[in-house]
């Protein structure tokens, strides 16, 4: 699948034309041919090439990013599957990713208005490595149009290749505990166990378990699986106490998607984990024609 | 799995227009790939029905560890249309570059007097599949990225006195 400069070395023969050569001729021919069969043959190409990153320096060279979101902006679908593909592929190169940056919206406005399953697979799959990488505001990529159309996607779609992309999430939230927050929680549940109170020197005050718990019930039932969801079943665990005034990142991850789902969730400070569970869910509008 | 799209493992018709200097040794389709349609899943269709499920177990077992094999096609009939006499398997592999190298190999070629047809079958994994497989992509280009890098050190001039000594 991967190429290695010894191996292009070896398979180009004697009169042939070397890689970065050829790389500019599909582009150019992309651009000067009136065949359309011709652009989806060079387009199809270059998408491949990109997923071999010994083609990245190449493609950029030649300036085949621009022939990918020239394709994304074309009438043609099959110009746009491969557009979008080759983004896909080339989404782990860094100046890739800034060339992405900046053409976000063309490459949002596809995926939401396209109907084409295999436009929609390479998006998610482009979305979510996008996403991981955090090389990008994950405000910028999710806003509420892209995400409805995820779960509309999620919901519809018969491809369970798109399902599933769409159920691969995780969110993350930093969140940091006060002493008004401990009080807050301490009149409307009546919970004044003096270790959660000023009674308690800071250093060993910690925040209410239930309220750790509260904050993860708070995302699962507006991000992931989100809103309609139920929580059937948890087992949580609390590890260290947790302490106010720190930064406590909250991650939700979930690990089964079917009518009952499960997620994983733990909470961290300073690396450490200081609360960890899951939880079973009864989640709406499940499709329920998955094989265990 | 009642209603899952079978699109994508339907054989497209080999490319024939291709202008000469970019077409290859071999005819392929006009398709293309990312890390969302590769798999350790494959479907292997165009099996002769002829009790070969033994014989193809071991044949892929050649490859690498194979963590299942099963015979599919009464799931698949009513979704597309098959070969007659023929059987399609759905195949998983603990690896996907085993998986991918399988696929190679057999793809298109005789197996028993049915010629096989083999794709990908992401469908069938399971989420924390799916998750290994894109963190394994990132780790693969890494890693890909340092040998081309290491590769790329100037090479020795051909023309040397032979009696002079490299290293």
């Amino acid at each position: 699948m991967f190429s290695s400069h010894q191996s292009l070395r070896r398979r180009t023969p004697a009169q042939g034309i070397e890689r970065p050569e050829y790389i500019a001729h599909l582009v150019d021919e992309y651009y000067t041919t009136t065949n359309v069969e011709a652009q989806e043959q060079v387009t199809a190409n270059l998408a491949n090439f990109a997923y071999d990153p010994i083609n990245w320096p190449y493609l950029l060279q030649a300036e085949a990013l621009d022939v990918f979101t020239a394709s994304l902006e074309s009438a043609n679908p099959h110009l746009k599957l491969h557009g979008i593909a080759a983004l896909c592929n080339i989404c782990l190169e860094k100046s890739a990713v800034k060339f992405i940056r900046e053409h976000l919206k063309l490459i949002t406005d596809l995926f939401v208005r396209t109907d084409h399953p295999e436009i929609v697979l390479h998006s998610l799959t482009l979305f979510y490595q996008l996403l991981e990488s955090e090389d990008l505001d994950r405000e910028l990529l999710l806003v509420p149009a892209v995400l409805k159309t995820v779960q509309e996607w999620r919901q519809k779609s018969d491809d369970l290749r798109i399902v599933q992309l769409s159920g691969l999430q995780q969110v993350q939230l930093t969140k940091r505990f006060t002493q008004q927050d401990l009080e807050q929680f301490a009149r409307f549940t009546g919970d004044y166990n003096h270790i959660h109170s000023q009674d308690t020197p800071v250093e060993e005050r910690r925040v209410h378990g239930a309220l750790l718990n509260a904050v993860v019930a708070g995302i699962i039932g507006t991000k992931l699986p989100g809103p309609g969801t139920v929580v059937l079943e948890q087992n949580f665990r609390f590890l260290k106490p947790c302490r106010i005034e720190t930064d406590t990142v909250v991650t939700v991850r979930l690990m089964k998607s079917r009518k009952i789902s499960t997620v994983e969730y733990d909470c961290r400070q300073n690396e450490e984990v200081v609360f960890a569970g899951n939880a079973k869910l009864l989640t709406r509008h499940q499709k329920t024609d998955f094989t265990e | 799995m009642e209603n899952t799209s079978v699109e994508h493992h339907k054989r497209l018709e080999y490319c024939t227009t291709r202008l000469q200097y970019r077409q290859g040794r071999e005819l392929k389709a006009v398709k293309v790939y990312t890390v969302a349609n590769e798999s350790q899943h494959l479907l292997i269709f165009g099996v002769p029905k002829i009790n070969l499920h033994s014989n193809l177990k071991t044949k892929l077992q050649g490859f690498g560890k194979l963590q299942s094999c099963v015979c599919i096609t009464q799931e698949i009939t009513p979704k597309m249309e098959l070969e007659a006499f023929t059987d399609v398997f759905a195949v998983k592999f603990e690896r996907l570059d085993v998986a991918r190298r399988a696929k190679k190999m057999l793809d298109a070629r005789n197996f028993y007097g049915g010629v096989l047809h083999i794709s990908y079958a992401p469908e069938r994994e399971s989420l924390e599949e799916l998750r290994e497989k894109l963190v394994q992509r990132r780790a693969d280009v890494a890693r890909r990225k340092r040998l081309n890098q290491k590769d790329e050190m100037p090479q020795p001039a051909k023309k040397r006195n032979v009696h002079e000594t490299l290293y």
